[in-house]
């Protein structure tokens, strides 16, 4: 791998993954995975290998819905003797106040770097993916597809110009308008629209943006380019320049796919990548479109993910040309 | 919660119990909001009472049993956690711990196939805990540069 993520201390990795760290090693852990994208992918590479050999169950993450809920009804009936001296507040009024806690917590986390939960009078929306993909409306109608691990923050009623603040990847769709120009805060660059539809990349070396249509501005380290359709502009940090490339190559896609199954027939996966990848996939064995994965992918080439998907399911792929060959006696 | 939940995980290596973990320590940050210390970190004061609460439960034995019966089946249909690899991945893995240097092995075999706790591998071996620590670090590390072409082909949905 040419570009690694920041390793983290081998030792310290170590210990958190075999449940001996500290709290305060444990926090080290999670601030490092929550600095970069790359560091999170490493991270579940690392776990992977780690964790083969255990038996067991692998980790899996809970249910948001269902944990929060359930604390919701924890709350409504304490089963604790309640502090004397309290008056509590009406059963809503609890579980209500206990979310808004939460919500601001989680926003406390998820902002590396800050000691104090953001009370702002101006109230910041903030989104945060993990695994996924998410879509986001802004308040002008314009629309954020984040990629995995990453996040925007925008104010949630604009003052004059409109600014967003990302960390990771996403794809925009700007609404037109001269009046407030649409910009984007990517770690040192800034990156100024007028109404487009354009890609950006960041990593701990370089912020890339792709303009798809119309006209962007990016600004960083001093140096300032002005992107017109095809064109990709990339910002070095240490060198503190941005040059400009075009065409922009193909290989970062133009917008960020979503492709996410949860349980997903093999039928409709196959539908959704006829789809995206404007193939056509037949199953020579039809039982096969009763298979079910779960798999999320961002960004990726269609072999990627047939690779993907034939390992998960032990099934075979073949291709040619359009058209994509799935065979097989039966998934695993 | 997520990064809670996982550091819960790697200590009882169970999911409802680090669920049962994380919601107990958020209630009791709930019970506790008035008392807490405004310039103390949440995070920090989070992730000290989830470890106290993990040790706790290890301790008790009766609570473990309790997680040990209820342990999930894996479920039929292909779930892509960190647990699955195909089956060259699952050689090659084997075949770099198979060379990891003697001391180093046995110390990464009694911690992660006889789940020793680091203390236990350092008294029954008669050396220090940094020992042990240095030594399943420097796995992790020939682990990760032996595998770095096979580990970019994994692929990692996880509810991480």
């Amino acid at each position: 791998m040419s570009q690694q993520p920041h390793i983290i201390d081998d030792q310290l990795l170590a210990k958190y993954l075999s449940g001996e760290a500290s709290p305060e090693e444990a926090m080290q852990v999670a601030q490092w995975l929550e600095a970069d994208p790359g560091n999170m992918a490493l991270f579940h590479q690392i776990s992977a290998a780690w964790n083969e050999f255990s038996t067991g169950e692998p980790h899996q993450l809970p249910d948001k819905q269902l944990f929060w809920s359930t604390i919701k009804q924890q709350l409504n009936q304490p089963e604790k003797q309640q502090p004397s001296g309290k008056i509590w507040m009406m059963r809503i009024g609890i579980a209500a106040s206990f979310l808004l806690i939460i919500s601001l917590l989680i926003r406390h986390f998820n902002s590396p770097g800050n000691t104090q939960p953001p009370v702002t009078a101006d109230q910041l929306v903030h989104r945060q993916t993990a695994d996924d993909i998410v879509k986001e409306t802004l308040p002008d109608g314009s629309i954020v597809n984040l990629a995995a691990y990453s996040g925007i923050s925008y104010p949630a009623r604009w003052k004059g110009n409109r600014t967003v603040t990302l960390t990771g990847m996403a794809s925009f769709d700007v609404q037109s308008n001269a009046a407030d120009p649409f910009i984007v805060k990517a770690g040192p660059v800034t990156i100024k629209v007028l109404g487009t539809n354009f890609f950006v990349y960041q990593d701990s070396a370089e912020i890339k943006v792709n303009v798809h249509t119309g006209k962007v501005r990016m600004y960083g380290g001093g140096d300032s380019l002005t992107l017109l359709p095809e064109q990709q502009g990339i910002y070095d940090i240490k060198e503190k320049r941005i040059d400009l490339v075009e065409p922009y190559p193909q290989r970062l896609s133009k917008e960020v796919k979503a492709l996410n199954f949860q349980n997903t027939t093999l039928r409709e996966v196959a539908q959704a990548l006829e789809d995206h990848y404007g193939v056509d996939i037949i199953f020579e064995n039809r039982e096969l479109a009763h298979c079910t994965i779960s798999a999320g992918f961002d960004n990726q080439s269609l072999d990627y993910v047939l690779e993907v998907i034939s390992a998960t399911l032990n099934i075979k792929y073949r291709k040619d040309n359009k058209n994509v060959y799935l065979s097989g006696k039966s998934c695993e | 919660m997520e990064g809670l939940h996982r550091y819960a995980w790697t200590i009882l290596r169970n999911n409802e119990a680090a669920r049962d973990a994380v919601q107990s320590v958020f209630l009791k940050l709930w019970e506790k909001r008035s008392t807490l210390d405004e310039q103390q970190s949440v995070q920090s004061w989070l992730y000290t009472s989830v470890y106290n609460f993990c040790l706790n439960v290890k301790r008790n034995e009766t609570v473990r049993m309790k997680y040990a019966a209820e342990q999930q089946v894996q479920p039929a249909s292909a779930v892509y956690t960190d647990h699955l690899l195909s089956k060259e991945q699952q050689q090659q893995i084997r075949d770099a711990l198979n060379s990891l240097p003697p001391q180093c092995k046995l110390i990464f075999h009694k911690s992660r196939f006889e789940n020793m706790k680091y203390a236990a591998i350092a008294e029954e071996l008669g050396i220090s805990i940094k020992t042990v620590e240095a030594q399943i670090g420097k796995a992790l590390k020939i682990l990760r540069e032996r595998l770095s072409h096979v580990l970019a082909m994994i692929i990692l949905y996880a509810t991480l």
